[in-house]
């Protein structure tokens, strides 16, 4: 077991004093790839968990423009005037070419960024694919044991196969433009097959191609879920939802949180609520194992040593990249 | 962090150096148009930044750039670091300096110069810390 730092304990301290310099200070250190810095943020979110854990985490995603900051700007003001806290963990996308990144998503939300009640924490992807960052389920914790009673972690702009937030939420929001192609778009597997519920954003734009977008939604879920066949409806069941809704103009934010609030009471009823973060805790500690092989395969030195060589072998074609891969990894197995 | 503060609406030059400095390898918040130095510091402390670059073309910057670093320093991150970008006339620099700016690119700064010098000056204050 890593021990703390005093730093660190003035750190978990101010997380849980709500101090958001302290807060930002820790999921800096979630995120840091520094190795000293990893056994510390094992330390300081080993401490945190216990105050962790009581908030309700909404995913939110969609394809870039389609509004996520936008709603996040509008529920999020909603959401204070009803006393709750927010955090939101906002993540852009890094550059596979520099490593850098661009991170806009406060500008749309500059209502949001200075109330006192809301914590908006921009992250990169960092070359993590799946529309998150690698810390985020980390950051998430961190925040909760700051009390904050809602976090939304908004995805990058994302296309049909970037699922991983709904493997780290409780429930996980699609947003749809309402042009965006026919029922057979919305029938294709991968994302729409594990949204929560669907809201046709910007629909004060169109509203009967709005109208249309959900009939099709709607109609492609059936197919989906096998939703919908006469004998198969429960009301004790939450069964994927589709709403029309304008992030910019605020509509349908009551019907978008009434919904919130009956999937959560239906799954806590269930009992599906508390298994699917259970299941979660699985995966995100199997990522972890992966991640972390991963860091160490390239931090060994008999890989380092072997890495240009190999390199160079197989960009010249003369060592087949199955072969060397295999050979690298005996090299890191100590063969 | 690349910062627009005050009545100051063009956001070109902001634009093209947080662009360029992602290039390079930076990750770079950007905040929206007309904050305050408040709210600046609020944001740049939130997203737990090394340094703001504040982009200055309307002439705010011998009242808005002072304010954004005493903002910082009674938000409790004293050690975030200022830079100042844009257009501020030459006889200014050293008021500037004085208030606790650590760089001042006005126009024509190569940008990787700059990116060099901001690096730097982080690196040094890590290294304080």
């Amino acid at each position: 077991m890593p021990t703390l730092e005093s730093e660190d304990l003035r750190l978990i301290d101010g997380v849980r004093g709500g101090d958001r310099r302290a807060l930002a200070k820790v999921i800096t250190l979630l995120e840091s790839t520094r190795p000293e810095h990893r056994l510390r943020a094992d330390a300081v979110l080993d401490a945190l968990l216990p105050h962790a854990g009581k908030a309700l985490r909404l995913g939110i995603s969609g394809v870039p423009g389609v509004g996520k900051s936008t709603l996040i700007e509008s529920l999020g003001m909603f959401l204070l005037e009803r006393g709750h806290k927010l955090a939101v963990l906002a993540v852009d996308p890094s550059s596979g070419v520099s490593g850098g990144s661009i991170l806009g998503d406060k500008t749309r939300m500059e209502r949001l960024s200075v109330q006192d009640q809301a914590y908006i924490r921009p992250s990169p992807s960092s070359g993590t694919l799946g529309g998150v960052a690698e810390k985020t389920r980390e950051a998430m914790l961190a925040c909760e044991a700051a009390g904050y009673d809602v976090v939304i972690v908004e995805t990058v702009g994302v296309g049909q196969s970037e699922t991983t937030v709904a493997g780290m939420t409780d429930l996980f929001v699609l947003l749809q433009l309402p042009n965006a192609g026919d029922d057979l778009q919305a029938m294709k597997k991968g994302i729409m097959e594990l949204a929560d519920l669907i809201v046709i954003n910007k629909a004060d734009l169109d509203p009967d191609a709005a109208t249309r977008a959900e009939a099709q939604i709607v109609s492609a879920l059936r197919v989906l879920r096998f939703t919908g066949a006469p004998g198969t409806h429960d009301e004790q069941r939450w069964q994927t939802r589709v709403m029309r809704g304008s992030a910019l103009k605020g509509d349908g934010l009551e019907s978008f949180w009434n919904n919130v609030t009956e999937f959560r009471a239906l799954r806590e009823r269930s009992g599906e609520f508390a298994e699917r973060r259970r299941q979660q805790a699985l995966t995100w500690m199997w990522d972890q194992v992966h991640a972390r092989l991963l860091a160490d395969f390239r931090d060994s030195a008999a890989v380092r040593a072997a890495l240009p060589q190999m390199l160079e072998a197989v960009t010249q074609g003369r060592v087949a990249p199955s072969s060397a891969a295999r050979r690298l990894l005996d090299f890191f197995e100590g063969h | 962090m690349i910062a627009k503060l005050g009545q100051d609406g063009h956001d070109r030059g902001a634009k093209v150096v947080a662009s360029a400095f992602a290039d390079l390898g930076y990750d770079v918040d950007v905040g929206p148009l007309f904050q305050t130095p408040e709210e600046c510091a609020r944001q740049a402390i939130e997203n737990d930044v090394h340094a703001v670059g504040v982009s200055t073309l309307a002439a705010g910057h011998k009242t808005l750039v002072p304010e954004i670093i005493r903002a910082l320093r009674e938000q409790g991150s004293p050690e975030i670091i200022v830079f100042v970008g844009g257009v501020v006339p030459q006889q200014d620099y050293e008021f500037l300096y004085s208030s606790g700016v650590k760089g001042i690119y006005g126009p024509g700064t190569p940008i990787p110069e700059s990116a060099r010098d901001v690096l730097n000056h982080i690196k040094r204050a890590c290294a304080d810390a």
